[in-house]
């Protein structure tokens, strides 16, 4: 069941790089489709690094990695806040956090909270990484 | 009226409900239509850019950075920020710092800053009900379209296309920190380590300056972050881990929509 759910979570996170460049600026700036439609074309097997993008809060950086033409993996060894600056802080005793499972919601919102500033500049190193993988 | 512009390499999006521009014919003084009001704010997001861009060689930024301009010969602005920065790096025991390994860099700071400032251009031109949202952090005023309080969903951390909670916020800023990235796969590239379980942070605070840099700290400091966010009085957060499990503070259920 696990590692089921693992696989699945990879899946989406996979899905979610195809399709943040279209979620995330609907105007067209950020050519999200042409990941996907890249992504359908034999690539050379290895691993390719995408180039540092700018991501505001630091920087992002991917790795494709291609099997058998494939994209199969895509690996991040940089990313915002995560500068470094990371530090041990005590923890604080406080009993009273609560619990709960995650479950998806479709429902009617005014406006969305989400990390979005990751995933444009994630596209872009993607999209750099499989042109170089591109053959 | 909803509006976006990518600024800064983000989208900003300016909400305001029709009805602002009836109820605001009522008052005196300086009048923007609600166009105006939303050009507004994308004009001193432009400024912001100008000149806090670490990608602009000529901002205030860029020259801090190179020695060429002394942080006390700064501008006021950069003044207030490098100010903040300063307590933020004392409130965090020394984990925010905008210098780091000899390079300046006061992005993590400006953007909820900025967001902040923009709700104050609106709130000094007497519109009561709006939003301001910049990279998915948002300032909230007032009530929505159906004079409700806001409602704003959480993204799902999983899948961008999905939201895993809705909340409903009157005069407060939400911030979310995170990554659409599998956790197993992000590593400290200084350390070599592993950068947490944590996929994305939620916090909800008095105001989005306050949200977004205890979300961003929060975030970066892994499972402890939850309970040093739990520990700064006014301020609410939903962590969400890897394995599904999301954390909430008790003060956090209060905007959960059922």
């Amino acid at each position: 069941m696990k590692s089921r759910t693992r696989k699945r979570i990879a899946a989406t996170a996979m899905a979610s790089a195809m399709t943040i460049g279209t979620l995330a600026y609907g105007a067209g700036t950020l050519p999200g489709p042409r990941v996907a439609r890249t992504a359908a074309y034999g690539f050379s097997d290895g691993r390719f690094i995408g180039r540092r993008e700018y991501a505001y809060y630091g920087f992002v950086q991917v790795t494709a990695i291609v099997r058998n033409g494939k994209l199969t993996d895509i690996q991040v060894p940089e990313f915002p806040n995560d500068n470094g600056r990371s530090r041990y802080i005590n923890d604080i005793a406080l009993p009273y956090l609560i619990q709960e499972a995650v479950s998806a919601q479709k429902a009617r919102v005014d406006l969305i909270s989400g990390a979005t500033f990751t995933s444009a500049a994630f596209v872009k190193s993607l999209e750099g990484a499989l042109a170089r993988a591109g053959k | 009226m909803k509006r976006t512009e990518l600024i800064m390499g983000m989208p900003v999006t300016v909400a305001i409900p029709e009805r602002e521009s009836m109820d605001r014919s009522a008052h005196d003084g300086r009048f923007f239509s609600l166009a105006e009001g939303a050009e507004a704010v994308f004009a001193y997001f432009r400024e912001i850019d100008e000149r806090f861009s670490p990608y602009n060689p000529e901002s205030e930024t860029s020259r801090i950075d190179r020695g060429e301009l002394r942080p006390e010969e700064a501008s006021a602005e950069m003044q207030e920020v490098l100010r903040l920065s300063e307590e933020t790096k004392q409130a965090s025991d020394g984990f925010f710092d905008v210098w780091f390994q000899g390079r300046f860099d006061p992005s993590g700071l400006v953007k909820g800053w900025a967001i902040h400032n923009a709700a104050g251009i609106l709130d000094r031109s007497d519109f009561v009900s709006f939003c301001i949202e910049a990279g998915g952090d948002i300032e909230i005023r007032g009530a929505n379209d159906e004079g409700a309080p806001w409602k704003i969903g959480i993204r799902s951390p999983f899948d961008p296309s999905n939201l895993i909670r809705v909340v409903s916020i009157q005069n407060r800023g939400i911030a979310t920190s995170g990554t659409y990235i599998r956790g197993s796969h992000i590593y400290n590239p200084r350390t070599g380590g592993r950068a947490g379980d944590i996929a994305s942070t939620t916090v909800i605070g008095p105001n989005v300056y306050e949200a977004d840099r205890w979300a961003t700290a929060a975030f970066a400091m892994g499972r402890a972050g939850i309970d040093f966010v739990a520990s700064i009085p006014e301020l609410d957060c939903y962590m969400v881990e890897w394995s599904g499990t999301a954390t909430l503070t008790p003060g956090f259920q209060k905007y959960l929509s059922s």
